[in-house]
């Protein structure tokens, strides 16, 4: 009894255990993934580029006709054929000869336009001259004033000076002294008179310097914004300008020359009397120290003088190139007949700059110069004080008292004309802005050659409706040609815009299609692709390409075109053709299906090979992972490096789960077992 | 006569079949193995008794050799005496013998294999074992890794085979016809009188059997060694099993093959010597 | 008097007693690894970490074991059951090499036993002799004879390797030999007398009369060679071959889940033919003993 329970339930175990034999089994299969395989390949990786495109023609023709000329009838349709001289359509000729004469009577009208303008020029011109006129009299005379009234300081200097001389002379100054002092005299006067050259001949560069800038900046102005007529003129007046300014500092220092003369040479006799008269030694040694002052003074005068009338020439040049610049915006402002710009400020500051750098030569050496000349005559001035000051000393104090005043009066005369110098050298430098101001350039006035350049293009206009009056309305085909596209509709008016788009069919077609990055690689100029016409069998190949080209937009995007032989008649313009291309590689022995390969977290690629490992299930498959290198793959095979893995395993392919290393699987085909 | 002759036939031919086998399987092979204890593995070459000095001088096989005449020896004595005094013990019994019994003879139907993690975890130097020793305040023991090994073998030896012996001794004392006790008391023997007058004679031929019997299943206390050691286990374990195991391995022929004549030498004289004392007892 | 008398029979019961619950205790020792095996069956991993950490080597002190699972739960068994298909595989395996072993020991043991226990023949002593040798040889010294022979066949690495020489064993042999030896000469004879042959009487009164001999040897040959480790780790190379004996021992600890799991289930089988043959066993066993 017992054992009989027993068995039962040993064979219940025994039942239970072949069920769950099966159970298990089952649930292995549903788990196990089903994966193909195959064994790497010898084989060359092939990039196969194919893409679609279209065929297009290679030059297209625009015809266009006059705008706004009522299109009375179109002939031809989108797609159409046509053979040169073919007519297009028509525009409406009632309408035409409308505007023909509309086109007349405007005409007329801006002829008129232009001789009032002519007139109105000429008058403004002549205004121009008779105030040039003008400003150069005022200048004479102011001139002729100033020259008058330093003659008369001239001649009081003169007088104070001969006093002093009768003073001195009374005085008596023996014969050897006075002939040293009077070497010494000639020698301060020759290097005074070099000094003053030198210094003069500076001025005159400054001058010539300025001008040329003045000259330089004008011609880039005016020669980009003139008329021919215009900068001449300009340039006539300028020269004119110049003259005229040119003249009147040449004028002042020559004047200058002499006026500074006359102090120091009558300066230096009065030293030459101080000397002999005064020679005690007690007060001597205060005076001449006052009058070495007075002297210094003098020289400083002098240098003060030059320097201020060099200043205000200076002032005058740097000036004066700025009135032509400033008159240069209502000068723009007149149609500007050529497309050149006026150059700009920066422009203007360049050149400026060459110019002076040109002349920075010249002009260092006369300051050189003039500093050469400026410490010979100091030297000169020095020596001469010291024997004044040795004749001092051996001078008596009586007439010291009577020469003091003399010598007062001399100074005074002296002050007097140079203020008189000074006055002059103002009134020629206020007279010459006058008429410097004279003869800038009224605005510019053009408006009678634009008037003129209207009139000239309404002609034109007026010829061409003529001639399409002349072909009687029609617009004919320009070549052979397909029509592409109609911007004219029967009835409507034409635009300014083109009319009809056709196709240059006697230049021939060309294939052309969008690329990607990727395919780009693998198609290059020169390349002999094949192309396919979709649907029918049309085939075309080792058509050339022509050229491969990134879009401006889209830097995926490449475009390649194909020239199409020039008889070839297989495609049809707009025709939607394919091309194909392969690109062959070199043969790489271990080549899988895309397919095979992995890319793990890393990013590496590996792949899944199928091994079969003896276990308790039988000779069971597992999918083991190999990491490998990517030589080069297209769109369906990897050439694998080498020594990864051979060319007798089974890399699996596809699967039906997801497979990972050490995964049971069963290779499709094979019984799992 | 004739009908004699016809039984002994009978008797071959009942025989037979299995001795074919035994002699095919067995007999004829080991004579083979004898011839290539006289030659090289690999050659073939006769070369005498060179295979069996080798083994001789072979230390593993020494150790081996000691390790499992000393377990024997040691071994079935303790398993015979501890499970005669069971059988007696449980002889006695009126109440829950064959619960208790049974309970002894479970060992034997359980296969080593799946006890091998208990084994594990009973014997580990953190093992339970340890844990209970540590628990009575006692030092721990290597199992493992010591001579306690050895006692490693023999637990596992005594755990496995005592129910088998005790149930053996228990046939035996049942064999003993109660009479004989009875006379024994009417004349004032006491139990213990009995025992050692009555129940040890009787039992000895039993006592062969069982001797028999337990040196039979001390060569299968190697599969408790492998499982729990494995293939080199503690020098103090290490049995001529594992010996022969590990030259197999090896592709030792030459040597398993003289170790595998000695061997059956020594058991054929145990045998002799035990059937001997058994015949001459009788 | 009859105080000492009684004194003494309550110190015999006393004494009793504690015999009683000596051996009890001592049977319960012996049948704590099963417990222990088959509690661990049912216990979840973490619980067999938190008693087996200090073998697997996570944590201090001494392991721990309780005979109840404090979350008892069939996982591990599921797991065992429903998803390692390779697990049903040895333990049919198991299950074949067994059978087969035993309808073999039975086809060619059973007459064996028969003619020695019932004939006699000249040399069936020697034979006798040569089978009780052969049984207490170990299998490590017959392992090269029977690798000469299966390599000479062809058969190793198949399972008739490991079938063939655990057929011709001559163990059970040996014990059926026993049983027969039992059967009172006097019932043969009258069987004799009546005119049946010599294979009649063998299948009509040997067999039916040497059952318990022949269960309980097959009881044994089964326990024996579903215990079997030595034979196929020695004649099997392919581990789909492999018996689930081979295989519980390649669980770790680490894996103690499923490992107790599969204890379980080899367990299971071996425990329900012991306790339905039992009583067959025993007198196997006993027959052994028994002196002709």
């Amino acid at each position: 009894m017992n054992r009989k329970v027993l068995l039962r339930i040993t064979s219940l175990f025994f039942a239970l255990m072949i069920c769950f034999t099966v159970l298990s089994r089952a649930a292995d299969q549903f788990s196990v993934a089903v994966v193909t395989a195959a064994r790497p390949e010898n084989r060359m990786i092939t990039h196969e580029v194919r893409t679609s495109g279209k065929i297009v023609q290679n030059q297209e023709l625009a015809v266009t006709t006059q705008p706004d000329q009522r299109v009375s009838a179109i002939y031809v349709s989108l797609g159409d054929r046509v053979k040169k001289g073919d007519l297009l359509f028509e525009v409406d000729l009632g309408l035409l000869e409308e505007q023909i004469l509309n086109q007349q009577q405007e005409m007329e009208k801006q002829q008129l336009t232009v001789d009032d303008a002519k007139s109105q020029k000429s008058v403004s011109a002549q205004q121009k001259a008779s105030q040039q006129a003008q400003a150069a009299e005022n200048y004479a005379l102011s001139v002729k004033s100033a020259g008058v009234r330093l003659e008369r300081a001239k001649e009081a200097l003169a007088e104070a000076k001969k006093e002093l001389k009768k003073f001195r002379r009374q005085a008596g100054v023996t014969q050897e002294d006075s002939s040293v002092e009077e070497t010494l005299i000639q020698t301060c006067e020759e290097k005074t008179d070099a000094y003053i050259k030198a210094q003069q001949e500076l001025t005159t560069l400054q001058w010539n310097i300025e001008n040329a800038v003045n000259t330089a900046m004008q011609n880039a102005s005016y020669g980009a914004s003139l008329s021919q007529n215009e900068p001449v003129y300009t340039q006539s007046s300028d020269a004119v300008l110049r003259e005229a300014q040119t003249g009147v500092p040449e004028q002042v220092t020559a004047e200058e020359t002499v006026v500074l003369e006359e102090p120091l040479i009558i300066e230096a006799p009065e030293e030459t009397a101080n000397e002999s008269n005064t020679g005690t030694s007690g007060s001597g040694t205060g005076q001449p120290g006052g009058n070495a002052g007075a002297e210094t003074d003098g020289t400083f005068t002098d240098d003060i003088l030059i320097d201020s009338i060099t200043e205000e020439t200076g002032d005058i040049i740097l000036e004066e190139p700025e009135p032509p610049v400033s008159a240069e915006p209502p000068v723009s402002t007149e149609p500007p007949v050529s497309a050149e710009t006026p150059p700009s400020q920066e422009e203007l500051d360049q050149i400026e700059q060459s110019v002076r750098s040109s002349y920075e030569p010249q002009l260092q050496a006369a300051l050189q110069k003039v500093e050469d000349a400026r410490t010979e005559k100091e030297e000169a001035l020095q020596a001469l004080a010291e024997y004044q000051q040795e004749q001092l000393a051996a001078g008596d104090t009586q007439n010291a008292q009577a020469e003091a005043e003399l010598t007062a009066k001399v100074e005074a005369a002296q002050q007097e004309y140079e203020d008189a110098a000074l006055a002059a050298n103002e009134a020629a430098v206020t007279s010459g802005r006058a008429v410097q101001q004279a003869g800038i350039p009224d605005a510019q006035n053009s408006s009678d050659r634009m008037s003129e350049i209207t009139y000239e293009q309404m002609e034109l206009q007026l010829e061409k409706l003529e001639q399409l009056k002349a072909d009687g309305g029609k617009v004919t085909a320009p070549a052979d040609g397909l029509i592409t596209k109609i911007n004219i509709m029967t009835g409507e008016k034409t635009t300014d815009t083109t009319a009809l788009l056709m196709a240059d069919l006697s230049k021939g077609y060309r294939f052309t299609a969008e690329l990607t990055k990727e395919q780009e690689q693998y198609i290059g100029t020169g390349d002999l692709v094949t192309l396919k016409g979709n649907g029918r069998k049309q085939v075309l190949e080792e058509v050339p390409v022509e050229s491969v080209t990134a879009d401006e937009e889209d830097e995926n995007v490449y475009h390649v075109t194909a020239q199409l032989p020039e008889d070839s008649d297989v495609f049809e313009l707009g025709e939607s053709v394919s091309l194909e291309f392969g690109r062959q590689s070199e043969a790489y022995p271990v080549c899988v299906p895309l397919s095979a390969i992995h890319l793990d977290t890393q990013n590496r690629p590996y792949v899944l090979v199928a091994e079969t490992y003896d276990s308790v299930m039988g000779t069971e498959t597992r999918a083991r992972k190999v990491s490998v290198t990517v030589q080069e793959q297209n769109e369906s095979y990897a050439a694998l490096g080498e020594g990864a893995i051979s060319t007798d395993q089974e890399v699996i392919i596809s699967s039906d789960k997801a497979v990972d290393d050490g995964s049971r699987i069963r290779l499709s085909g094979a019984d799992g077992q | 006569m004739r009908q004699k002759k016809r039984q002994r036939m009978a008797g071959i031919l009942f025989l037979l079949p299995g001795f074919a086998g035994v002699i095919s399987f067995t007999l004829l092979p080991f004579l083979e193995v004898i011839r290539r204890s006289f030659q090289s593995a690999v050659t073939a070459e006769w070369v005498g008794l060179k295979n069996y000095r080798e083994v001789f001088t072979n230390t593993a096989f020494r150790i081996a050799a000691a390790n499992t005449l000393r377990f024997t020896f040691i071994c079935i004595p303790i398993l015979i005496v501890l499970s005669l005094f069971l059988a007696v013990v449980l002889q006695k019994l009126r109440m829950g013998k064959n619960a208790l019994k049974s309970m002894f003879l479970v060992p034997v139907a359980v296969p080593a294999a799946s006890v091998v993690l208990v084994w594990k975890a009973l014997f580990h130097s953190n093992g339970l074992i340890n844990g209970l020793l540590s628990g009575m305040g006692l030092p721990a023991v290597s199992w493992m890794n010591s001579d306690a090994a050895f006692a490693v073998l023999v637990i596992s030896y005594l755990w496995k085979n005592i129910g088998y012996d005790m149930v053996l001794w228990l046939a035996g004392l049942s064999g003993i016809p109660e009479p004989i006790y009875e006379a024994a008391r009417v004349d004032g023997a006491g139990e213990w009188m009995c025992f050692v007058k009555i129940t040890l004679p009787n039992l000895k031929p039993t006592l062969y059997t069982i001797s028999v019997l337990s040196f039979l299943n001390s060569f299968k206390v190697f599969r408790e060694a492998w499982l729990v050691g494995g293939d080199y286990p503690h020098q103090s374990m290490y049995l001529i099993q594992h010996l022969y195991n590990n030259w197999f391995r090896e592709l030792s022929f030459d040597k398993i093959a003289a170790a595998a004549v000695l061997n059956s030498a020594v058991v054929f004289v145990l045998i002799l010597l035990l059937r001997r004392a058994w015949d001459s007892e009788v | 008097m009859t105080a000492g008398k009684q004194e003494r029979k309550n110190g015999g019961r006393i004494l009793k007693a504690a015999v009683f619950a000596g051996l009890f205790l001592l049977a319960a020792v012996i049948c704590f690894p099963v417990v222990f095996a088959v509690s661990g069956a049912f216990m979840q991993q973490w619980e067999l970490e938190q008693y087996l950490g200090p073998v697997l080597g996570g944590a201090d002190g001494m392991a721990s074991w309780s005979l109840l699972p404090k979350a008892p739960t069939l996982a591990p068994l599921v797991e065992l059951l429903i998803d390692s298909p390779q697990f049903f595989v040895m333990f049919w395996n198991s299950l074949k090499l067994s059978v087969c072993i035993l309808i073999g020991q039975t086809v060619f043991g059973v007459p064996a036993a028969w003619g020695l226990a019932r004939f006699s023949f000249p040399g069936k002593k020697a034979v006798l002799m040569l089978y009780i040798v052969l049984m207490l040889m170990p299998f490590q010294v017959l392992m090269m004879p029977e690798y000469l022979v299966l390599d000479r066949m062809g058969l190793l690495d198949t399972h008739a390797a490991v079938i063939l020489p655990a057929v011709f064993s001559t163990f059970p042999v040996f014990i059926m030999y026993r049983f027969f030896c039992g059967i009172p000469d006097a019932i043969l004879e009258a069987a004799q007398i009546d005119g049946a042959g010599n294979f009649q009487i063998f299948l009509h009164i040997g067999i039916p009369l040497g059952a318990a001999g022949i269960v309980s040897s097959g009881i044994l040959g089964f326990l024996e060679s579903w215990n079997m480790i030595e034979q196929p780790m020695t004649f099997l190379k392919t581990k789909s071959l492999w018996p689930l004996s081979l295989y519980l021992p390649e669980i770790g600890l680490e894996e103690a889940g499923i490992g107790f799991a599969a204890a379980l289930m080899m367990l299971i089988p071996a425990l329900l033919i012991f306790l339905s043959g039992q009583e067959y066993l025993e007198q196997g066993i006993a027959a052994a003993a028994v002196k002709e």
